[in-house]
């Protein structure tokens, strides 16, 4: 009898250890998109400026998608590069920008005093930021011609960093 | 008058098992949406912060994740397809009660079954300690005690 209870608590023992020794790390899911390799969520409104915006409308360019907030010191560091990107990618990409985390008024008045010319777009019921898997930002997303994720950003990143993706795809579509 | 005590036993036992299967039917879940919201809500862990659930978060990510369940809920999507979603997009620990297959299910099962062993476990150790005390002694027996007597 008592080795039988001896097995029946050392199973237990050891289940509760498999369990432990299986599941995922806290930070792994963090680095990992669901989205990669499929189509990008549906994005479209008004426009800051007022023009409306739809990404399905934007089928032969790059679209990177930047999630940001005004009190977000690594997004400040990060807008130099996104307007580099923008100013490279005039004719064959655009950037979108989402505040995430921030007021309307915040995020008009850091465009006011940074800069930048392409669409922000008000994440109505943050229905985009759940959509991307969004955790804090900055979190960029490159989209390539014809609608799928290629990449995903979490925390500050550069124009060159972008291009190295970009130049990489193109590289492997001309190959193909 | 040990069949009398078995039926009191037996009565007992369906008087209980049918006050905890009654409290269970009783909870039969939240009357309206915002109940529902709600309980999904407290339930689902913010992704960055340690422990917190949503409902307790002030991180953008916990009231992402608050609007876009109230949003889910309104659209008539049950319980089971907003936490998948959740868990899609932020990974399976975003859900604070472990998910009820797989190896996670383990978490649900081994209560149970540690809890009906421990009552089989009772169940034989009564049923042994009550089968010793009814052991007749032996003529061998009653010949030790008789010689002890007579020498005492």
């Amino acid at each position: 009898m008592v080795r039988i209870v001896s097995a029946a608590a050392g199973l237990v023992l050891l289940s509760f250890v498999l369990v432990l020794a299986t599941r995922d790390g806290g930070n792994g899911t963090q680095s990992k998109s669901p989205l990669i390799g499929e189509l990008v969520p549906h994005v479209e409104g008004i426009r800051f400026d007022g023009e409306s915006f739809d990404v399905d409308d934007v089928t032969s360019g790059w679209v990177l998608i930047n999630f940001f907030a005004s009190w977000c010191v690594p997004c400040v560091r990060e807008h130099p590069e996104l307007v580099e990107w923008n100013r490279r990618h005039r004719r064959d990409g655009v950037v979108i920008s989402v505040p995430f985390g921030d007021t309307e008024k915040d995020a008009r008045a850091f465009f006011v005093e940074h800069g930048g010319d392409w669409p922000v777009l008000t994440d109505n019921e943050s229905a985009w930021a759940v959509a991307f898997g969004v955790l804090r930002p900055p979190e960029s997303f490159l989209v390539a011609p014809g609608g799928v994720v290629v990449a995903k950003w979490q925390g500050q990143i550069t124009a060159d960093e972008v291009d190295r993706v970009v130049a990489n795809l193109q590289e492997r579509n001309a190959a193909s | 008058m040990r069949r009398y005590r078995r039926i009191g036993w037996l009565l007992v036992l369906i008087i209980v098992s049918a006050a905890l299967v009654a409290s269970v039917v009783a909870d039969d879940g939240p009357a309206t949406q915002s109940e529902r919201a709600y309980e999904i809500k407290s339930t689902m862990l913010c992704p960055v912060c340690d422990g917190q659930n949503v409902l307790e978060s002030n991180a953008p990510v916990a009231a992402a994740i608050r609007a876009q369940v109230d949003d889910l809920v309104a659209e008539g999507r049950s319980d089971g397809e907003i936490r998948a979603w959740m868990a899609r997009q932020y990974g399976s620990d975003v859900n604070a009660n472990p998910p009820r297959s797989g190896l996670g299910a383990l978490v649900w099962i081994l209560p149970v079954l540690v809890g009906v062993m421990a009552v089989g476990l009772l169940i034989l150790a009564f049923a042994r300690w009550r089968s010793g005390r009814e052991i007749e002694p032996s003529e061998e027996d009653i010949r030790i005690v008789q010689a002890l007597r007579e020498k005492n």
